[in-house]
């Protein structure tokens, strides 16, 4: 089973260099799509299947669609023609190694997969992942689902006010 | 009356702002503002009322949410300066209604107005959980709703070239600051097993954590929290951002979303300043931080010419300061001595007094001069006095002039990092503190002592509206009597 | 019950197994093309085209994609809430279910009554 992980985990890098390496904006967004397939993958295999259908289901299905809308408004030629300096290539060659490096060095002192996180108490551990998570998110987290609720209301203004052609 | 009653009145005000202004027929949108502010004081006035919760109060709410006083102080801030931006965004009207959209045919002509009015009151309900939020979850989830709200306002005047440049800038970085604010948390939940800040705290005392992914876990943190408070070297966003937002955006952000990063940056370093194994490096960390934020921002603000810029660069210099109270905090709390939260939530009161006056000049400046440069300004000592004397206070009080609020917030800083011995600290503070004399009084200079050069040579006095006078009034109040008893407010900190 | 997600993953490549085959396929079996760039450019019955061929798009694209994308989040946070109601709520007797999915709802139902009375929802403009 686990050269299945090396697949999706593949799949998910490339697919996330796909995004960075593309000319046309619209190739980097198939790119994208592909990655979160892998990532979904990756969620099914770490039985999180909730959220491994939800990343294709919102991620995948609306948000992608949101970038494509929004890359339909833009001129592909000028974003195909656009050039990068060599101080930025470099600049993000280096800040992307360094970061490699320290998580590397970090992964190695630290005995990560040796320590199991405790399971999920009470009725939670019985019934499917997506009855306990609707559990916690009502019962126990309930006061941050009405913060989102108030941050996806705030959103809803600002597309109204800032793209709307005339408004009323 | 139990804490979270406040936000949920908070909220339901902005509700009730949002509704009137789709489906009441206003004459003037101006009462919105008005309904925002009235309903406001009204919740601070509440604010005193707060009972806390019975001790015995095992719901597991209160395991997301902290009722202390620090964390009232903090609500306080919010709903002061969300009051004060109101306050201001009516002065503003005239700018917002150029720079949005025009209205449609049949619709009312402030159409865009209105929701400009009721932004602001969810941004405080969002201040004000986060100044509660005990928990990583919640920590998120309300840093995220006042940042998205910010990137709403920020960009608000949308056919402002400069306001859009500047809510794209910094939604870019803000949205990269979040992913690595959230990697690091998925670190420290997946080291520690919860969420939540005090068993976090408990398990990183206890030894059982790899102090290697702690620190790392920590540095995430760290570059996420730098970025919202403007600590460098994650400060390139706020000079652009602050000059191109309405400007009661940018008091708003140079206030607001600055305590409640420092609150929150305050609750994760306690946690991890707790840990033996980790706190040498994490003070040190800090210690770097605010070296160089007190350097970069004061020795950028020197050379500029636009007052907003200026201001802006000069609030990378304040987070510095602030920053330096964290790096300085004691090890072991003597009797008598201020803690190191104390002293910032002092500094960010008394930040927000003197910040909000300078920008309700600077606003009224904009409106009517037309002009953020510090041109602009050469002689309104003589054209408009009561706004310059207003703008006096503000920069005496920012530079540390003895005898107002912010003299007393550098006084506590510097008293912390002295007690603590960090010297190197103490001397940038102190080169930073001379720096802010000159930057801050070159623009009293202007004012008082510089003859108006074109246009402005012929213009009239700045009418000043009776709200405005009287938010300007009790300002400098509030800033005198805090430079003369800081007691006072050391007080309601607790 | 992971091995339940086999047969997705066996239609997933077999899906792009096909995709991919035919593509090889054509290339393989084709001609190759006799491509110029006058070939390749737009036909316009003879006249030289002139300027871009992509016409302006209207942003109320962006507005419909994004009032989706936003309540598309709300229905994400009510299946689960659907799917533990009844065992939670009917059979265990834990009303803070209920009321903290009705004020989810009643936040959201207030961003739909803002966006619909500011004519975000029609399309003519």
């Amino acid at each position: 089973m686990t050269f299945l992980f090396y697949i999706f985990a593949a799949l998910a890098i490339v697919g996330g260099i796909g995004v960075v390496l593309n000319r046309n904006p619209v190739s980097s967004a198939f790119a994208m799509i592909v990655s979160f397939l892998g990532l979904a993958a990756l969620y099914i295999q770490l039985d999180a299947y909730l959220v491994g259908t939800l990343q294709i289901l919102v991620y995948a299905g609306a948000i992608m669609v949101l970038f494509l809308f929004i890359i339909m408004l833009l001129d592909i030629k000028s974003e195909e023609g656009r050039q990068f300096g060599v101080f930025s290539t470099a600049g993000a060659v280096v800040v992307a190694g360094g970061m490699l490096l320290i998580v590397a060095k970090v992964l190695k002192n630290f005995e990560a997969g040796e320590k199991a996180l405790t399971p999920l108490k009470g009725a939670a551990a019985e019934t499917t992942d997506v009855s306990a998570i609707g559990e916690l998110l009502f019962t126990t987290y309930w006061f941050p689902v009405q913060v989102i609720g108030m941050l996806l209301l705030v959103a809803t203004v600002g597309v109204v006010v800032l793209s709307k052609r005339e408004l009323r | 009356m139990p804490a979270y009653a406040l936000e949920i009145i908070v909220f339901s005000l902005g509700l009730v702002l949002l509704l009137v202004d789709a489906f009441a027929k206003l004459e003037d949108k101006r009462s919105l503002a008005w309904l925002g502010m009235l309903g406001l004081v009204v919740v601070f006035g509440l604010l005193f009322k707060v009972e806390p919760r019975a001790a015995d109060d095992a719901n597991v709410f209160w395991r997301f949410y902290s009722d202390s006083r620090m964390s009232l102080f903090f609500k306080g801030i919010a709903i002061l300066s969300t009051i004060l931006v109101l306050a201001m965004a009516i002065d503003y009207r005239g700018l917002i209604e150029k720079f949005t959209a025009p209205a449609e045919k049949k619709a009312h002509p402030q159409a865009g107005l209105g929701e400009f009015f009721a932004l602001p009151v969810f941004a405080c309900a969002g201040l004000m959980c986060m100044a509660s939020a005990t928990n990583l979850v919640s920590i998120f989830v309300s840093l995220e709703a006042v940042t998205i709200t910010f990137y709403v306002m920020v960009a608000y005047m949308r056919r402002n070239v400069g306001s859009l440049e500047a809510g794209v800038k910094y939604l870019i970085l803000g949205a990269l600051s979040t992913g690595f604010l959230v990697y690091g948390f998925a670190w420290l939940y997946g080291i520690t097993g919860s969420m939540d800040l005090a068993e976090i705290g408990a398990a990183l005392k206890s030894g059982d954590v790899s102090p290697t992914a702690a620190l790392f876990a920590f540095s995430l943190i760290l570059v996420a929290l730098g970025f919202k408070v403007g600590a460098v070297p994650f400060q390139m966003w706020i000079p652009d951002v602050y000059q191109g937002a309405p400007t009661p955006i940018t008091a708003f952000l140079s206030v607001g979303s600055k305590a409640a990063g420092f609150i929150v940056l305050l609750r994760l370093s306690a946690v991890f300043l707790g840990s033996e194994a980790v706190a040498g490096q994490v003070a040190m960390a800090f210690a770097v931080v605010a070296g160089l934020t007190l350097i970069v921002g004061n020795l950028t603000a020197i050379p500029q010419s636009n007052f907003k810029r200026l201001l802006a660069y000069s609030s990378i210099a304040h987070a510095g300061f602030l920053l330096t109270a964290l790096a300085a905090a004691p090890r072991k709390l003597e009797a008598g001595q201020l803690s190191s939260a104390t002293v910032v939530a002092f500094y960010l009161g008394a930040y927000l007094l003197m910040t909000l006056l300078a920008f309700l000049v600077v606003g009224l400046v904009r409106v009517h001069r037309d002009s953020e440069e510090i041109e602009a300004y050469r002689g309104l000592g003589k054209s408009s006095p009561f706004l310059a004397l207003a703008l006096l206070i503000a920069m005496a009080s920012l530079a540390g002039v003895p005898l107002t609020a912010g003299f007393f917030g550098k006084f506590f800083v510097f008293q912390l990092a002295i007690q603590g011995g960090h010297w190197w600290l103490v001397t940038l503070a102190a080169i930073g503190a001379g720096a802010g004399f000159y930057y801050y009084l070159k623009v009293v200079a202007a004012m008082y002592w510089d003859d108006p050069t074109g246009a402005a040579a012929k213009a009239a006095a700045i009418p000043v509206s009776a709200l405005t006078r009287a938010a300007v009034v009790t300002l400098i109040v509030l800033i005198v009597i805090a430079g003369f008893a800081p007691r006072m407010i050391l007080g309601l900190i607790g | 019950m992971q091995q339940e997600f086999i047969p997705v993953l066996i239609q997933i490549v077999i899906a792009t197994g096909f995709a991919v085959a035919t593509l090889i396929a054509s290339v393989l079996l084709g001609k190759r093309a006799k491509r110029n760039q006058m070939k390749d450019s737009a036909y316009e019955c003879g006249m030289l085209p002139i300027g871009e061929g992509q016409a302006r798009f209207s942003v109320k694209f962006y507005l419909v994609a994004m009032l989706f994308v936003l309540f598309d989040i709300e229905v994400v946070f009510l299946y689960p809430w659907a799917v533990s109601f009844k065992r939670l709520a009917v059979d265990g007797g834990q009303l803070v279910v209920f009321f903290s999915a009705l004020s989810f709802i009643v936040i959201l139902f207030v961003a739909y009554l803002y966006a619909l009375r500011k004519g975000a929802l029609e399309w003519k403009d």
